[in-house]
């Protein structure tokens, strides 16, 4: 039997001064990488169809035609980027351990949590030039306030999205599990506060232990959970910006939410014997 | 190319072998499986057109629930399905016979997912209270006079539409002042123009209803109300189709 690799690579006095390089680096090649695999086109091919259909949308609508037109793209744009982002790191990650590519970068001195965390920044880099795209686009149409806000929340939900998507492909190894979870706990994490609502006072529940259950269940949850239903709201273009010091909540939200699951990611994979 | 973490896609090696590395059988394989689908579906019976009923709407808590936290996208696009409903595949259903208590209630979800929108009002003012039927007119007008108590500086044009159709189409002069008195008592904010406010005048006098139309359109106009030209347009071709409109009928089934 082989002794199994070490979780953390021994401390070298050169390695250790060039962690900052080497995250650089491994997340430059991260977006290579993307580059290469044409997600830039497939992420501007979406923002075309939820285009096509936020015009398609506002032609039926009688009246508030232009509500329409961008309620419906910026709909349409964060699903879809959801989506692909999601899916997209989950094969990204998946490929590189089947390919033993993340095994080579150790033994280039790279540190695993180097390594996590590049392909980490890597991934959020990608989300903030792609938002950086559509936030241009806003700004041609928008007051700068309300297009700004928006983006910068869908940023912080986005890179959320990635570190979920991380988290549960280098702790289950697994695309299936890891895609179904991530779009589950993107789900939860969305619907958070109506469920919290409708376990602790809506008629469609009846009253008793049931019901008590749901809403500790619920609330417990809740605590927990970042509440992505309140990032990126479409009703920030269209009617009314964010008030005072949300943005700044949300990204302190996002901060913590994203540390916390790049730490539980990174304690499973210095765990995980390669 | 190989480097941290495995390799980069390269393009090149995307590129497809020639049609000419396929075998011949796996060629002719393609083909038949392909005509094979033709021959099932020319076999299968054409799709019928069979108009249903409007839905009850599904409770609001629901709705929040499948918003995913951004209710405002899923209330538009529930407004175009409500809207599009008349045009089912095949079917044109006409608005007397949808079921207006259900209707109402889905007016009122759309206003509880989106009450900064006006389109669910715009709805029941200018398209579903035209059915020549007395007992739906009047529920749609109930539906716009209800909502007005919520957010009266924002839903004020839509009573004064009401207040218009119940003087005109109802001949219910009551009614009508009930409605034009609510806009001058509740509807004061400075958005609200002062012509609004003083509607119990403009019902008073013995105009048609086309004219009231158009001063009331022309008052919108002026005070900037109707920015939006899908609206505008819809409102002018509205207008300019005016006829002498039949009574309304008290219940019956006449369209």
């Amino acid at each position: 039997m082989t002794a199994p690799v070490p979780a953390m690579q021994a401390p070298n006095s050169t390695a250790g001064g060039r962690w900052p390089l080497q995250l650089f680096t491994i997340a430059g090649f991260t977006l290579l990488e993307a580059w290469r695999s044409r997600l830039p086109w497939l992420l501007a091919g979406s923002l075309a169809l939820a285009l096509a259909a936020g015009l398609f949308a506002a032609e039926l609508a009688i009246t508030e035609s232009a509500r329409f037109r961008i309620a419906l793209i910026a709909s349409g744009v964060r699903f879809a980027w959801v989506f692909i982002l999601a899916v997209y790191v989950i094969s990204s990650l998946t490929r590189e351990l089947n390919e033993r590519g993340f095994e080579s970068a150790l033994s280039l001195e790279v540190t695993r949590t180097t390594w996590v965390l590049g392909k980490l920044a890597g991934f959020i880099s990608l989300a903030a030039v792609a938002v950086g795209s559509v936030c241009v686009m806003l700004l041609i149409a928008l007051p700068p306030l309300a297009a700004l806000a928006w983006s910068a929340s869908l940023l912080f939900e986005l890179a959320i999205v990635i570190a979920m998507a991380q988290f549960f492909t280098l702790s289950l190894a697994s695309v299936p599990a890891a895609a179904v979870l991530s779009a589950a706990l993107y789900v939860l994490t969305r619907s958070i506060d109506a469920l919290v609502l409708i376990a602790s006072g809506s008629p469609l529940l009846a009253a008793g232990p049931w019901r008590d259950l749901s809403r500790l269940g619920t609330e417990a949850l809740s605590w927990v959970l970042p509440s992505l239903d309140r990032f990126a709201q479409t009703g920030w273009l269209v009617d009314q910006l964010p008030a005072p010091g949300m943005l700044g909540l949300q990204f302190v939200q996002c901060l913590v939410f994203v540390s916390l699951l790049t730490a539980a990611a990174l304690v499973d994979f210095h765990r995980r014997d390669l | 190319m190989v480097w941290l973490g495995g390799s980069i896609p390269d393009r090149a090696r995307d590129r497809p072998r020639p049609w000419s590395a396929v075998p011949a059988p796996l060629r002719l394989a393609l083909l038949a499986a392909f005509a094979g689908h033709l021959l099932v579906h020319s076999l299968q019976p054409s799709p019928l057109a069979r108009a249903t009923d409007l839905p009850a709407p599904p409770p609001l808590a629901m709705m929040r629930l499948a918003a995913l936290g951004d209710a405002l996208p899923l209330a538009q696009l529930s407004t175009l399905y409500l809207q599009a409903f008349d045009n089912q595949p095949g079917v044109s259903v006409p608005f007397a016979d949808l079921d207006y208590g259900r209707l109402r209630d889905w007016l009122s979800l759309l206003l509880a997912l989106d009450p900064i929108g006006q389109y669910p009002l715009l709805l029941a003012s200018h398209v579903y209270a035209q059915v020549p039927i007395e007992s739906r007119q009047r529920s749609m007008l109930d539906f716009v006079r209800q909502s007005f108590d919520a957010d009266p500086d924002r839903r004020w044009r839509w009573l004064a539409h009401a207040a218009i159709l119940a003087r005109h189409r109802l001949q219910d002069t009551d009614l009508a002042m009930a409605y034009a008195r609510a806009i001058s008592e509740q509807a004061t904010g400075p958005s609200v123009p002062g012509w609004a406010r003083q509607m119990s005048v403009l019902l008073l006098a013995d105009r048609g209803e086309v004219e009231a139309a158009k001063v009331l359109l022309g008052g919108l106009l002026a005070s900037g109300a109707i920015s939006d030209p899908q609206e505008l347009r819809f409102l002018l071709e509205r207008l300019a189709g005016s006829e002498p409109l039949p009574q309304p009928a008290k219940d019956g089934n006449s369209r």
